[in-house]
């Protein structure tokens, strides 16, 4: 793939609500032709009930103003059809706004649907409008009105299945209404309903499993700490298996979380592990920058992939934010690694290696080793780095070893002279 | 006495020739026989004066004459034997007895033995009791009193020879004396006809024949009354064939083929119908048939009826009957693809009457199926593949009938999709498979074209004179079948059908098939998805032993492609299980080893031939050998160099081990001659750090040929082969420098600087080699911190008594039921052996325990036969074991293990999701969707946003 773009395959897992973003984005970034943008767009609205939306991009892109018969006309019924859904539901949404009865609400659903029944003469088809209704507006874009009313609307459904999908249309518009924090619960209730499932099918939670990774993408890469959530996410068994199975484009966005992430180095070795599972499937650069670095440790090569990197990001919706994180704890992934395994560095080759200019490079040492996360030295003169050797000698090993021995064999011996007395 | 000796010689032969003559049956043979005899006698009486050289040269004559006597006899066995069976009657057969007992007698006679003419003697009087019980026959039969007469003069003549008496043992003369006597009572009796005979030998023969014709025609008359089974049978069925095939085909209505088709089936089955000839009478009535429907009954029960001419199921049916199956089978199913109105019934009852064939193409049901004939007709291909000897012309010409049962079975895959018989289907699907899977591209395309070269010559199709109809059986690939050019289309379009609707076993198959493809064809990736998300591992040892053995060929292919492209490790752990166990050409079922230390029992052994793969199917083994071998040689010598004071601490092949300490107690180690050999002497380079040896043996080995992309194969040994020189040298030189040249490196191992300064940081990081890099000097500077020797054992030491200190405090909590409730210091494996399902979170040693186990399984279970299944299950067992320990460690979150932990949760992780992984690829998208997510109406149109994607992508 070209400049390793990865929307084409997020099209498969998102809705087209959600794609709209991205290629608003690629409209702005210029790699693909502004019309080709266009016309997918288009074909992306074609389904909703954003019409004019719809029209105004067909104008913009035919450049004139004539419209299509069929999108009148589609036009026409979408509010028709407003018309009829907003008559349906009015009595509910009219019943909801009283804050006494969802105060009475309780955990049984059962209750809650006789309850409205009795009072307020509200039966299952009025709930049912309720669902077309939150759709509807979802599909018009008025997220916000859908964010609203599906809660109360999941407080009545008895359908799991209908619960599912509200769920999901919770979170698609929680994010589109960027309310990550919201999304980011939104997120968890449905990780808990599909690993609830106990009778689907496997397919089906795989499926399910994949979606909600992508969807996740949003939050986790706009909420504060979202990264955090992201690599607990990605790394759980099941969600591991479906970005084996389904996804592996996305290990590079777990690659990057955990690359970022200062607090995360633990899982890095798994994350490698995976990464050259799939490399028959799935590389980009990012992932060969970590393969270069903690597999070959071939320094150039990593250094190039870095600069390739960078363009990717770049063109990356998710990951452009993040940069500038990325290429500094890049940088000290790569410094680090380096003096583990040299004694002596010479700074001028050094700060080619880290794209820094020489000074640069010197008084970013010094801080390093400042904060006492380097046991290493500068000889000014010479220019090089010298490491402070952290071996162990055999006569130190053995007598450690020794002394645990001792120590725990006179634990033993008196648990054993303890046991005999009592 | 050598006599004697010649005695029991001649009781067997004379036995031999008694079977042979029971089975013969024309009566002028017999005629010819004795006027030989007659002649050997004279010959005899005439030597007789002479000295006990004499005797010995008799002797040996007679052993010629008794050769030619079984040779002649053999001849007419099978002359009989060939074409018409012929029913004899009970006073023939007894006859033929009685001459049998005459014979032998005779044989007797000449060597002078008594003791058993007195025995024969007996035997032949019960047997004319016998005769003479017999209606027709009340005098004795003209042999007898030859007998007698010629016993007689042997016996005057025998008591006349002084030194012949004399010379008998005391046995041989008791019985002389005794004989003498009986004959004497004996003779009394047949004193009459004797002396006719004595008088007039001549003319009693031509008596005795007439009377013999004569009782002959009696006898036939008496049987036709009396009603013997299939006497009758026989004769019925031969009047009525001659009345149907002399009519005029014209005059044959309908119901008259009905009723003979009938009475056909009646007597099949039944004893002493013959086969042959109802064939023949079906090809007759097939011609002769009214209307599509019936002739399709009696295409079917000729087909059947061809079946039957085997006569076992263990011989496979003769090629030219299977030829003649096959065109039938084609005409069968061009016959439904014609008549749609036709349908094919297996439960239907063909007794219901049906009178008239109808003409208005209203649906008939008939008799049939076309599945079973099929798989019938692959059953015995495949048998007589594995019976005719590879290297012959036959093997090729019989292998050459493959593409016409392709033909047919495509075509009656596709009569079944055309009716939408989906659980027919599989199978036929499954047969296709079987037959594609092993193939290479190479391989399919010369088929292809030997396809359509047979194509070509039907079009051409000159008339050939069928010289008797049975050996040039000419069978043509119908011009309208085609062979796809894409082997891999072909064999994915008949998986899926397969996955869409096959059970569980053709499922399984399917699969393996297709991993089987995949791997020959070099998607190791591929395959090796596939394998692990079918979850057959686990589940191959509920299958049968052929699925198993389906299993291991893959497993095999696995191994082979891994090793291609150059993944050593995975080709060692797909190997591993096959080699390790000893029982390689079992497993792959290629051949059988004979092991000094199991019996098997003839059956088992006929089980085990039953399986056995054709030659052209087979898997290199020495390939297989060889490979692993190397494999194992590849990642063991830097282990072993890597522990130098116990090289068997972290055993990775056991059996690599085993060949090593083989090869190390040889006195004398002479050039390398076979596989192991080679590899062994390249082993022996590598431990040196001498790669270019190491690879020079490697490449002496004659089995790269076979390789494909040899030069590639190679080029990657030799790289792979360099490294790990490296690695070993380093491992255990590198105490002995205080710092090593990059440059000195590269020249030495001839490396580029990059891979060598890649290989010795990772070694440097993974704290193989205590060292690190002087940059500006480019050196590796060591940091001599490598122990000596006394130090060694000292650590060893430490760490033995800490392993004491463990296992007494395991002890201990044993007792007292917890001293620590939970061991995390990687220890606790050791007792997860004694009691599984222990918390502790160690996946590594606990692995290694699985693995254990599964090997002692594997050696007492080796024994047995269903070793096959044994072994083959136990390796994956080892590996499943590993995932199973590990993930369970894994989750409860022990650190010890977490390297382990993580590549089994992988494992386990990917066949997790594995059914849906695996029906996604296969049976395509197809959950409940809602209007939120992205649902399948969503779906097409997504499709065209993507395909613009793609589009701006090429843009």
């Amino acid at each position: 793939m070209a400049n390793h773009e990865l929307s084409p395959l997020f099209s498969k897992f998102m809705d087209r609500h959600l794609i709209f973003p991205i290629l608003e984005f690629h409209q702005e970034k210029g790699i693909y032709d502004a019309n080709d943008i266009m016309q997918a767009k288009l074909a992306l609205l074609k389904n909703t009930n954003m019409v004019d939306f719809a029209m105004d991009i067909h104008k913009a892109l035919t450049g004139s103003e004539d419209v299509p018969q069929e999108m009148k006309e589609h036009r026409s019924k979408v509010v028709a059809r407003l018309r009829q859904l907003q008559h349906d539901v009015d009595p509910i949404i009219k019943c909801l706004e009283n804050p006494n009865v969802v105060r009475n609400f309780r955990q049984d659903k059962a209750f809650n649907l006789q309850f409205l029944q009795e009072d307020f003469q509200i039966g299952p088809d009025h709930v049912e409008a309720l669902y077309q209704y939150a759709k509807f507006q979802f599909d018009c874009g008025n997220y916000s009105v859908a964010a609203e009313l599906l809660p109360p609307y999941r407080t009545l459904c008895t359908s799991t299945e209908r619960n599912m999908s509200a769920l999901w249309g919770k979170l698609a518009s929680d994010i589109l209404m960027q309310n990550f924090e919201v999304a980011r619960d939104t997120i968890n209730k449905i990780k808990e309903a599909i690993d609830n499932q106990t009778f689907a099918v496997p397919l089906q939670q795989l499926q399910q499993r994949a979606w909600l990774l992508h969807w996740a993408l949003f939050v986790f890469f706009n909420h504060e700490n979202g990264r955090n959530d992201l690599i607990d996410l990605f790394m759980s068994p099941p969600y591991l298996a479906a970005i084996q199975i389904n996804a592996q484009h996305l290990l590079r966005y777990l690659a990057f979380a955990v690359l970022v992430h200062k607090r995360r180095r633990n899982v890095m070795k798994d994350l490698i592990k995976i990464i050259q599972q799939e490399a028959y499937e799935f590389s980009d650069p990012i992932t060969q920058f970590l393969e270069d670095l903690f597999v070959h440790y071939d320094f150039d090569g990593a250094q190039h992939k870095l600069q390739e990197c960078e363009a990717v990001i770049d063109n990356d919706f998710f990951l452009t934010a993040f940069k500038e994180d990325f290429v500094e704890s890049a940088r000290l992934f790569i410094f680090e690694i380096y003096c583990r395994i040299h004694q002596c560095i010479d700074i001028k080759m050094l700060s080619e290696r880290l794209n820094m200019d020489q000074d640069a490079a010197e008084k970013w040492i010094a801080n390093l080793i400042l904060n006492a996360r380097l046991n290493a030295k500068i000889d000014s003169q010479s220019g090089t780095v010298v490491m402070g050797t952290q071996t162990q000698s055999v006569h130190e090993q053995l007598m450690d070893k020794a002394k645990q021995l001792s120590v725990r064999a006179f634990m033993l011996a008196n648990t054993v002279v303890g046991s005999g007395r009592v | 006495m050598k006599c004697s000796s010649y005695d029991s010689d001649f009781v067997l032969r004379a036995k031999e020739a008694s079977k042979f003559w029971a089975a013969s049956s024309s009566d002028e043979e017999e005629e010819e026989e004795e006027e030989e005899l007659e002649n050997e006698e004279e010959e005899d009486s005439s030597s007789e004066e002479g000295s006990d050289s004499d005797s010995d040269s008799d002797s040996d004559s007679d052993d010629e004459s008794a050769d030619d006597f079984l040779k002649s006899d053999g001849g007419s066995n099978s002359d009989s034997d060939d074409d018409k069976r012929v029913i004899r009657r009970a006073r023939d057969k007894r006859l033929s007895e009685l001459s049998a007992c005459c014979d032998e007698m005779r044989n007797k006679m000449k060597i002078n033995d008594w003791s058993s003419i007195q025995s024969l003697f007996d035997e032949l009087n019960k047997r004319l009791e016998k005769i003479q019980k017999t209606p027709g026959s009340a005098n004795e039969p003209r042999q007898y009193i030859k007998l007698l007469v010629e016993l007689e003069d042997f016996l005057i003549e025998t008591l006349g020879n002084k030194d012949m008496k004399k010379k008998m043992s005391p046995t041989n003369a008791k019985a002389l004396n005794t004989m003498r006597q009986r004959l004497k009572k004996n003779n009394v009796q047949y004193a009459e006809q004797i002396n006719k005979f004595r008088e007039n030998p001549e003319s009693t023969e031509e008596e005795e024949e007439e009377e013999e014709e004569v009782s002959e025609s009696d006898g036939d008359e008496g049987r036709g009354e009396g009603g013997e089974e299939g006497f009758e049978t026989k004769q019925h069925v031969a009047k009525k064939k001659d009345k149907l095939l002399t009519m005029d085909p014209r005059d044959i209505t309908y119901e008259l083929v009905t009723k003979k088709l009938r009475e056909i089936i009646m007597s099949r089955g039944r004893r002493g119908t013959d086969k042959q000839e109802q064939v023949e009478m079906l090809s007759y009535l097939s011609t002769v048939a009214k209307g599509p429907a019936q002739r399709f009954e009696v295409l079917s029960q000729l087909v059947s009826s061809l079946f039957d001419l085997n006569p076992s199921m263990s011989a496979y049916l003769k090629t030219s009957v299977w030829k003649k199956c096959i065109i039938n089978l084609l005409e069968m199913v061009k016959l439904l693809e014609e008549n749609p109105h036709v349908k094919v019934d297996e439960n239907y009852d063909q007794s219901e009457e049906r009178t008239e064939e109808a003409t208005d193409g209203s649906e008939v049901k008939v008799w049939g199926n076309l599945v079973a004939f099929v798989e019938r007709l692959d059953d015995e291909m495949f048998k007589s593949l594995q019976v005719i000897d590879p290297h012959t012309h036959e093997y090729m010409s019989r292998l050459k009938d493959e593409p016409v049962f392709l033909a047919l079975a495509q075509k009656v895959l596709d009569y079944l999709t055309r009716i939408g018989d989906t659980k027919n289907m599989p199978k036929i699907a499954l047969r296709l498979v079987e037959h594609f899977y092993f193939k290479t591209a190479n391989v399919y395309d010369a088929m292809r074209k030997l396809t359509q070269q047979q194509q070509q010559q039907a079009d051409v199709a000159v008339p050939e004179d069928e010289d008797e109809g049975d050996e040039k059986v000419e069978v043509k690939v119908p011009s309208d079948y085609v062979m796809s050019e894409d082997c891999h289309a072909v064999l994915q379009q008949l998986v899926t059908l397969i996955f869409r609707s096959g059970d569980e076993r053709t499922k399984a198959r399917a699969m393996l098939c297709s991993i089987f493809h995949k791997a020959i064809h070099d998607d190791f990736y591929g395959a090796r998805d596939m394998l692990l998300m079918s979850h057959l591992q686990d589940s191959v040892q509920h299958m049968d032993i052929s699925t198993q053995i389906l299993y291991n060929r893959s497993m095999a292919q696995l191994g082979l492609s891994a090793f291609r492209s150059g993944l050593i490790y995975e080709a060692h752990s797909c190997l591993n299980d096959l080699y390790g166990s000893m029982h390689i050409k079992e497993l792959l079922a290629q051949g059988m080893s004979m092991t000094k230390y199991q019996e098997k029992t003839p059956e088992q052994e006929l089980m085990e031939k039953r399986r056995q793969m054709p030659f052209h199917m087979h898997i290199t083994l020495e390939l297989v050998e060889s490979v692993y071998l190397i494999s194992a040689m590849l990642l063991e010598v830097p282990n072993m160099a890597a522990n130098p004071l116990n090289p068997k601490k972290k055993m990775i092949s056991k059996s690599f081990h085993r060949v090593l300490d083989t090869y190390n107690r040889q006195m004398f180690t002479g050039p390398p001659e076979n596989v192991r050999d080679h590899v062994m002497a390249a082993t022996k380079a590598l431990m040196r750090g001498d790669w270019t040896k190491s690879y020079q043996y490697l490449t002496a080995l004659t089995v790269w040929n076979l390789m494909p992309q040899k030069t590639n194969v190679l080029g990657m040994l030799k790289t792979k082969l360099q490294s790990e020189a490296l690695r070993t040298y380093l491992f255990t030189h590198s105490s002995q420098y205080n710092s090593l040249s990059l440059d000195q490196l590269c020249q030495m191992f001839e490396l580029p600087e990059k891979t060598v300064y890649n290989l010795v940081s990772k070694m440097m990081m993974t704290e193989d080699l205590h060292g690190s890099w002087d940059q500006p000097t480019r050196t590796i500077v060591m940091h001599n911190m490598d122990a000596s020797r006394l130090q060694q054992l000292a650590l060893q030491f430490a760490d033995k008594a800490m392993v004491m200190i463990d296992l007494n405090e395991r002890a201990l909590a044993y007792r007292t039921g917890g001293l620590r409730d939970n061991d995390d210091d990687g220890v606790g494996g050791g007792a997860g052996g004694a009691a599984p399902g222990t918390r502790s979170g160690t996946g590594r040693r606990g692995g290694a325990w699985v693995e254990e186990e599964g090997s002692q399984g594997r050696l007492r279970s080796g024994a047995k036969l269903s070793m096959v299944r044994n072994t083959a299950i136990q390796g994956q067992g080892v590996r499943g074991g590993v995932g199973r320990v590990g993930s369970t460690g894994g989750l409860g979150g022990g650190r010890g293990g977490q390297s382990t932990r993580y590549q089994s949760s992988s494992f386990l992780g990917r066949s997790g999701g594995g059914v849906g992984g695996f029906s996604s690829a296969y049976v395509g998208q197809g959950p409940a969707r809602t209007g939120y997510r992205v649902g399948s109406q969503n779906m097409s149109s997504l499709g065209s946003y993507r395909g613009e994607g793609r589009r701006d992508d090429q843009l």
